[in-house]
């Protein structure tokens, strides 16, 4: 971490000025002020939306890689920067999802009945409950989001680390309004369905 | 099985209404139908619920050496960019180009088609000069009309007989004979 003065500065400075200060001076410290200020949201989306921490750290880096190479050309600096971050990050997520779903396509029965997220080897699921460190309360919160359908995933998860409004979470994810908003209401009404669930064979269990 | 409920576009309003991104409006609405409708009270409360539960999603940092190995690479890319960058690059150098091969023809094209012009106008002028200057005295024709200037002199050679008649104008004019008409040409405005 950077204590001195050059830093305290830079944590001052919005990320319009971070943005110019890197792309004009070559300034690391801007850099770093622009990465220390939005990785742990970034993060979290992305392993909210893979559920491993491996694959959470690959799709990070590259986000990050691409964003370092391509600011130049490709960042218009009438849009703020995050939201630029955001569609790489959100566009690499959806790009390794994408993937690994022809990949269990490939590799399993023709069962239309079966979810995605059913099908993901058991091995990702268990690796990323392993790799985080938090009580089993937020645990049990993770399990039942990765097991929502990846596009209601991301409209939850687009909401919670963001605060986009739907008008953004629409453009991001090239769907309608109204189609973001049925997400959110689908995701909420799954997520119910599995506390309910939860508490009732916890209920079971006790008995 | 979500609950049915009396409120028009439930699914939306509903959702919208609990994050907080309705209108006074349509939040009237909302509460209007959840204490008209239990079903839909009940519905809305248990979204809410759920909804605030995910509140509590944890935020993650990435690992240490994930962002040193982000930081690494930009100072990378920056120092290979400063090294390999010359000091104007190939886009720069191309507009200069472009602008300066457009600005080369622009002159060309000037200097052969403006130029021809000025010239061909300037010959123009000169001989009207000297045309003006040849008639600028007043003359008499034939049938004794009086001109002035060069327009409807023509290029007719006026005999020394005629221009002997010419008598210089002393005192008014009103003392012209009526039936011989005086046309004073080339003063027209």
């Amino acid at each position: 971490m950077f204590t001195d003065k050059k830093n305290i500065n830079h944590n001052k400075l919005d990320d319009h000025q971070l943005v110019r200060m890197y792309r004009k001076d070559n300034d690391q410290l801007a850099f770093k002020a622009l990465l220390d200020r939005h990785q742990s949201k970034i993060y979290s989306y992305i392993y909210s939306m893979v559920g491993n921490p491996d694959v959470a750290n690959d799709i990070f880096q590259d986000t990050f890689t691409k964003v370092i190479t391509k600011m130049d050309d490709t960042y218009n600096e009438q849009g703020k920067w995050i939201a630029w971050v955001m569609r790489i990050a959100h566009n690499a997520t959806i790009d390794h999802i994408r993937k690994q779903k022809r990949f269990v396509d490939v590799n399993s029965a023709n069962d239309p009945d079966n979810d995605f997220y059913d099908r993901i080897p058991d091995t990702e699921q268990v690796s990323a409950q392993d790799g985080m460190e938090m009580g089993e309360d937020h645990k049990s919160l993770m399990k039942h989001i990765a097991s929502l359908p990846p596009e209601q995933r991301e409209v939850v998860m687009l909401r919670h680390y963001y605060e986009m409004s739907f008008k953004e979470i629409a453009e991001l994810t090239n769907v309608s309004i109204n189609t973001a908003l049925g997400r959110m209401r689908y995701a909420l009404i799954n997520l119910r369905k599995m506390f309910e669930q939860e508490n009732a064979n916890e209920i079971k269990a006790t008995e | 099985m979500p609950m049915k409920s009396k409120l028009p576009n439930d699914g939306e309003l509903s959702v919208k209404y609990i994050l907080k991104e309705l209108d006074p409006s349509e939040e009237l609405l909302v509460e209007q139908a959840m204490m008209e409708d239990e079903n839909t009270l009940i519905e809305i409360e248990s979204l809410r619920t759920t909804y605030h539960k995910l509140q509590s999603l944890p935020l993650l940092n990435a690992p240490g050496e994930v962002l040193d190995n982000i930081l690494a690479h930009s100072e990378l890319q920056r120092l290979n960019a400063g090294k390999v960058r010359p000091l104007f690059n190939f886009r720069t150098i191309s507009y200069a180009a472009a602008a300066s091969l457009m600005i080369a023809s622009g002159a060309t094209w000037y200097l052969q088609t403006g130029g021809t012009t000025s010239m061909m106008v300037s010959e123009d002028t000169t001989s009207n000069v000297y045309e003006t200057e040849q008639y600028s005295s007043p003359w008499v024709d034939k049938k004794d009309i009086m001109h002035v200037g060069s327009i409807g002199a023509g290029t007719e050679i006026v005999p020394d007989s005629v221009l002997n008649k010419l008598r210089p104008i002393d005192g008014e004019v009103t003392t012209v004979r009526p039936n011989r008409q005086v046309q004073l040409t080339g003063a027209q405005n």
